[in-house]
């Protein structure tokens, strides 16, 4: 079974009536599914839709057309999210809690309880190098990168089966990138289905199985990383992510 | 229902971790104090005046709590968009929606508490005894707030902050001054006639009233503060209808809230 299943997918925000009730299609046309196992990476300029469809994916947006379905089912459904952790674009917290309340929280919600949840919180700050001691400290004392990690380890907690995180590498320092491109790596190999959107194009060309580009909001380029890369003029020769993408925003 | 638990939980913490909370109580406090002062200028029984204007005070004091702290309750989790991994989870929405009025329901059973002890202590220290009737003007108290945050909530499910606050002061004002208008016409209809001078105000009035008593929620049956203060008594079941009507009007707009709530999308 795909986890993911986006086909036709459209959505236009409306804007409020100071500018007049105006659409802005920001999504014209995605149609892309994850199967089980994928690293799949989702690429694209800014403003290409990424996140609007990540949104619709975790149910926090309605598509205005086409069918997406998560985990098998209607995102709007509750059920579709148990086997499910997100990480949103930038990390919003409760600043008046620490961020060991916060792990509390998010696990109990996730369905997590006593013994289990501590030592669920433990794994997963060792896994995304969150430090020990920070989980005392009140979360409008962290800086960008420790909220960014905190923000992975909410999102494994319950050892989703699916993990779907929005640019999981923005705001972090070299090393961060380096151990959060190793945690996902590990949660890949552990079983982990992992759909991610990125600027970071060689990492995406050196880790994932799979790989999709948008381009002001339309599919270009969908599937698996190495049929992507292959060059139909030569094959022994592997194209750049990069070119690639320069190539489709030119044609777009 | 776990979830609702805990979302209701989280959003007490949340409250009782907000300073404004106790800037509001600090001024009911000081309020109550006052009315010793008050009492003792006044040409009224000094216990009765320090009852009545402290039991206002605390309805008024609810009406604050609403509009700065039941306003804020959803509008912040949207703003901060801390909405987006709350929602992520496996929770309804209704269940985000009631959980964060829960615990601001707590909070406010906290108050009244907190706001019963200051008064019995302002009557103590005034010498007086503490009527144990005052005990159901606070239960009545705790149902107005709990219908008036509903009302915010209602408001801020889809409206920005000042545009809910504004409309939840003017729920508060409208249902009230409804209730105190429809009895004045009671009383100058029984006067017509009888005493020189009298006349019937005009009919849309008491139409006006009429409906504004009809389509918001009726606020003025929480108020028994004369009825407690002049030793009156109060009607057979009348504690019964009161908290029928506010659970009625809570579930009511805690549904329509949620029913907005399940429709629309969070950017
Ligand atoms: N709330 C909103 N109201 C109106 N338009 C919006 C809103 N959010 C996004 N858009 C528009 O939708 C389009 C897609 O935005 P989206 O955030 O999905 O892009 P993205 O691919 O995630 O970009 P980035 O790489 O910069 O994060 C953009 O043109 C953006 O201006
Ligand atoms: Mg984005």
């Amino acid at each position: 079974m795909d986890l993911v299943e986006i086909k036709d997918f459209r959505k236009s925000y409306r804007l409020g009536i100071e500018h007049g009730m105006k659409t802005v299609e920001a999504v014209k046309s995605i149609s892309l599914s994850v199967p089980e196992g994928a690293l799949y990476g989702f690429i694209g300029p800014n403003g290409a839709g990424k996140t609007t469809t990540i949104k619709t994916l975790m149910g926090l947006l309605r598509p205005t057309s086409g069918t997406v379905k998560l985990m098998g089912r209607d995102p709007l459904d509750p059920a579709s999210r148990v086997q499910v952790g997100f990480q949103p674009e930038q990390p919003y917290f409760y600043d008046y809690l620490t961020g060991m309340e916060l792990l509390m929280f998010y696990g109990r919600l996730s369905g997590l309880r006593g013994q289990e949840l501590s030592k669920r919180i433990e794994e997963s700050c060792a896994l995304c190098k969150v430090d020990a001691s920070w989980l005392s400290r009140r979360l409008r004392t962290y800086s960008k990168g420790m909220s960014q990690r905190l923000g992975l380890a909410q999102s494994v907690l319950h050892k989703p089966k699916l993990l779907i995180l929005d640019e999981p590498m923005s705001g972090l320092d070299p090393m961060g990138r380096r151990d959060v491109r190793l945690a996902m790596l590990e949660l890949h190999k552990a079983g982990t289905t992992i759909f991610y959107s990125s600027h970071v194009l060689s990492d995406v060309e050196e880790v994932c199985t799979h790989a999709a580009m948008v381009v002001r909001g339309t599919l270009r380029v969908e599937g698996l990383l190495s049929d992507i890369l292959n060059d139909p003029a030569d094959p022994d020769h592997r194209q750049k992510l990069e070119d690639i993408l320069a190539r489709e925003v030119e044609l777009a | 229902m776990r979830e609702l638990m805990w979302i209701a939980l989280s959003s007490f913490r949340e409250t009782v971790r907000d300073k404004i909370l106790y800037t509001l109580l600090f001024f009911v406090l000081l309020l109550f104090a006052f009315s010793m002062l008050l009492g003792e200028w006044s040409v009224f029984s000094q216990q009765k005046v320090v009852t009545d204007f402290s039991l206002g005070v605390m309805s008024l004091g609810g009406l604050a709590i609403a509009i700065f702290i039941g306003v804020g309750l959803i509008q912040k989790e949207i703003q901060r968009k801390t909405i987006l991994t709350l929602l992520s989870k496996p929770v309804h929405r209704w269940q985000f929606l009631v959980g964060k009025y829960l615990g601001l329901v707590m909070v406010l059973v906290i108050n009244i508490l907190v706001m019963t002890a200051a008064l019995w202590l302002v009557l103590k220290l005034s010498g007086f005894p503490f009527d144990p009737r005052l005990l159901l003007a606070a239960y009545t108290t705790f149902w107005e707030m709990a219908v008036i945050t509903a009302v915010a909530l209602f408001f801020s499910s889809f409206s920005t902050p000042v545009v809910s606050s504004l409309l939840t002061f003017a729920v508060f004002l409208a249902s009230h001054l409804s209730g105190g208008i429809l009895q004045y016409l009671e009383t100058m209809k029984k006067a017509v006639g009888k005493i020189p001078g009298a006349t019937p105000l005009p009919s849309y009035v008491e139409w006006t009233a009429k409906t504004v008593r009809w389509i918001l929620p009726d606020l003025e049956i929480f108020n028994i503060r004369s009825v407690v203060v002049h030793g009156l008594p109060l009607p057979d079941m009348y504690l019964f209808w009161a908290t029928a009507h506010g659970i009625g009007w809570t579930v009511f707009l805690m549904a329509l809230s949620s029913i907005w709530f399940s429709r629309r999308d969070f950017v």
